[in-house]
């Protein structure tokens, strides 16, 4: 915390207390549930500010027990911004796993900090509808939960994991409770704008073009991404590919289709309540290539062409000489027509030509 | 006759009262000696009958105190007649159940009078972004700002990063004072701020995590950027002297903290921030050390400090090879591209990637090569 004020005397204690240790959290740590209820929970991490620790990374499974089902995974609200894999649901095993991280790390509350912004994800549980008797439910961090600390060494801090303990009433509320619903419904905000990078690296991705993207949304979190590769022209000689060019679900990074990068490149965020961000990317004319079936492409447009050619040429020589036959033959019959025409009707006399 | 009997009485009386106060002064020393000095100011204060005394803090009758009280004193005067802590006081006390506390009592702006979490869209307006549409806007709000103020190097070029992207940079003055601002998602946010020295060593980023209020200027203030570390040599012989520098604020002081703040060495920079230190190397066992460093600015008793630097590694008498950055594609930044190639190796052995993603040379590239490179991050 860089704004504490540190009293020079005390700052002897601080050095010497060197016990680095993260806490990872389920907040609240107790509730109670009707049956069908839901809850949101909030997945926290508080650091160990006495040490000035710093952390940025975690991963690790959280396992629910008991009459308590986890219906969604939340990242709207965390401070993690960069995943390796995205809060999860397992349904069949009733868990959730997760890891991921923030850039430059996290090193705890900011004196007046209006909001405590220390969540790494949300988990919505809802209670079992079947009615029975009076029940514990909880929230548990797998032993194997991890935290690294910002050292730049990947060193895995030492963590303090706490459950949630949650207790399902035998019968319903009066009032089934929804929070995450409501949340979706009040989330009409797109997810944040980003950007798409293009790269190509020789020892990954077998040396082909690949696109990274990344974004947040602050509300509901971001769902999932979709990309698509649409041509760059549908009236262009060089066309490949389909007009109606399909969306596909899809993370980052995400290998081109067309790595003759003539195509347009689109990469749609949605957020869990379905709000859309497209971010698009047009590849750099410098970079485009032709690819053998491009090449292909030319070959049968060229024959095309040629064949039209030939077509048009045989047209018109044929034209030209049916033009000519007819001028010959329309000499062949001019004395005849001539010598009509030149008759006067008022008995004028004409020489002929000959 | 009768006066000479009255005053006979109050001899005796006094006579009586003297030797009570001496048989009470054997019994109970103190409680005598106490009557004899005690001395009584009696103040009556009435809580609650809207007349601010002097020992009260603030005082409202009852009848308009209560979250719903149409005045600021009503909403956050207690019931002992004190401040206490209240919802907007911009003060989080998750004891009272407050999800947040922007400091006012204002609906639609992200935490609401009651001191509960908004969703976005409510308060309408806000800054930016690709919002679809601010839901029921009956406050009109303005930007949503974060004005970032603090202390790095004097003249050095400060860069800003917004939730891991670049957003600007600002030259810092003389003093190594700067600020800077920019606009905002409503939300929470990171801001990270970072540097290079008069060397060209770049800072540690320094991250700040917290919410921003929409339609207003959020300030992150005191910031005290991290000073930079190098060595002149990261391998040293047992008892020779390595020279250790690097750059703060100004007429600040550096404290090097060597392993686990096992030792720690006091500096002091110079006007420019330059700051350099001879270490003694035949104070420190063979083996591999992590010296860090960071700032103290300001005077005793009250001190700003600054996070911790970067970590630099120093070999004595063992061989050794620094851990080596993170730049997995060589562009001399530290990305969204090395977190694709990261995850492109990942759970392998990095394969022939080179540099290899197997950043620690474990043979598995795994959470801590994402940590390293997660430290690393430039944007």
């Amino acid at each position: 915390m860089l704004r504490r004020l540190v009293p020079f005397f005390v700052l002897p204690f601080f050095l010497a207390a060197q016990v680095e240790a993260a806490t990872l959290y389920i907040d609240p740590a107790t509730k109670t549930l009707g049956r069908g209820d839901a809850l949101i929970l909030k997945v926290r991490i508080d650091t160990d500010e006495s040490v000035n620790e710093c952390i940025n990374a975690a991963s690790g499974v959280l396992s629910l027990d008991g009459p308590i089902n986890a219906v969604d995974v939340s990242s709207g609200e965390s401070i993690f911004s960069m995943w390796v894999e995205p809060p999860t649901l397992n349904p069949e095993s009733n868990q959730i796993s997760f890891a991921g991280g923030i850039p430059n790390g996290y090193c705890g509350r900011i004196d007046g900090d209006p909001s405590l912004t220390n969540t790494l994800f949300e988990i919505v549980v809802r209670s079992d509808v079947e009615s029975g008797q009076e029940e514990a439910a909880v929230v548990d961090f797998s032993k194997d939960t991890m935290v690294y600390l910002n050292d730049g060494f990947g060193t895995v801090a030492k963590t303090t994991l706490l459950p949630t303990t949650l207790t399902i009433l035998a019968g319903a509320s009066a009032v089934v409770s929804d929070p995450w619903t409501d949340r979706i419904s009040a989330d009409d905000n797109d997810p944040q704008a980003f950007g798409i990078i293009l790269d190509k690296e020789e020892k990954a991705f077998s040396g082909k073009y690949y696109i990274s993207f990344n974004t947040t949304d602050k509300e509901t979190g971001i769902d999932h991404y979709e990309v698509m590769e649409e041509p760059l022209s549908q009236t262009s000689a060089f066309l490949w590919g389909r007009a109606d060019a399909p969306w596909i679900e899809s993370r980052s990074p995400y290998v081109l289709e067309d790595q003759s990068l003539n195509s347009v490149v689109r990469v749609k965020a949605i957020d869990k309540a379905g709000n859309e961000y497209i971010a698009n990317y047009i590849p750099d004319p410098e970079l485009r290539t032709i690819t053998p079936y491009q090449i292909l492409s030319y070959i049968l447009y060229l024959g095309l062409f040629l064949m039209a050619f030939v077509f048009a040429f045989t047209v018109f020589k044929r034209y030209k000489k049916r033009r000519v036959d007819k001028e010959i033959e329309s000499l062949r019959t001019q004395p005849e027509a001539a010598a009509q025409s030149f008759e006067d009707p008022n008995d004028r006399h004409y020489d002929n030509i000959q | 006759m009768s006066c000479s009997c009255v005053e006979n009485r109050k001899v005796v009386n006094m006579s009586r009262y003297f030797l009570f106060t001496i048989i009470l002064f054997i019994i109970f020393p103190h409680i005598v000696a106490a009557q004899r000095v005690a001395t009584t100011t009696l103040e009556i204060s009435i809580c609650g009958d809207g007349v601010v005394d002097s020992n009260e803090e603030c005082d409202v009758v009852p009848a308009e105190i209560g979250a719903y009280s149409q005045t600021i004193a009503g909403r956050q005067c207690d019931s002992m007649c004190e401040f206490g802590p209240y919802c907007g006081d911009g003060i989080l006390q998750t004891v009272f159940a407050e999800e947040c506390d922007d400091g006012n009592n204002d609906d639609g702006d992200f935490c609401s009078s009651s001191c509960t979490v908004e969703p976005a869209g409510t308060g309408g307006g806000g800054s930016s972004g690709g919002g679809s549409s601010g839901g029921g806007s009956e406050v009109e709000l303005g930007d949503t700002i974060i004005n970032i103020r603090g202390t790095g190097y004097p003249g050095s070029t400060i860069n800003f990063l917004l939730d891991t992207e670049s957003v600007g940079t600002v030259r810092a003055d003389n003093d190594g004072e700067f600020e800077f601002s920019v606009e905002a998602e409503p939300g929470t946010a990171t801001v990270g701020v970072w540097s290079t020295d008069n060397e060209n060593v770049r800072s540690i980023t320094q991250n700040n995590t917290f919410d921003v209020t929409q339609g207003a200027i959020t300030n992150l203030s005191g910031i005290i950027l991290p000073p930079t570390l190098r060595a002149e040599n990261q391998n040293a012989d047992p008892g020779s002297q390595v020279l250790i520098e690097g750059q703060g604020p100004p007429d600040a002081q550096i404290e090097i903290h060597i392993d686990d703040s096992d030792v720690v060495e006091t500096v002091q920079t110079n006007a420019d921030g330059d700051w350099s230190f001879l270490l003694d190397t035949g104070t420190l066992a063979i083996a591999e050390h992590i010296l860090r460093a960071r700032s103290l600015v300001g005077n005793p008793p009250l001190t700003l400090e600054s996070g911790f630097s970067t970590s630099l590694q120093l070999f004595v008498g063992v061989d050794g090879q620094a851990t080596q950055p993170s730049d997995l594609n060589r562009d001399t930044f530290i990305n969204l591209i090395d977190f694709s190639i990261l995850i492109f190796w990942w759970q392998s052995n990095g394969g022939d990637s080179d540099p290899p993603a197997d950043i620690n040379q474990n043979g598995n590239v795994g959470l801590e090569d994402f940590s390293i490179l997660l430290f690393n991050w430039t944007g």
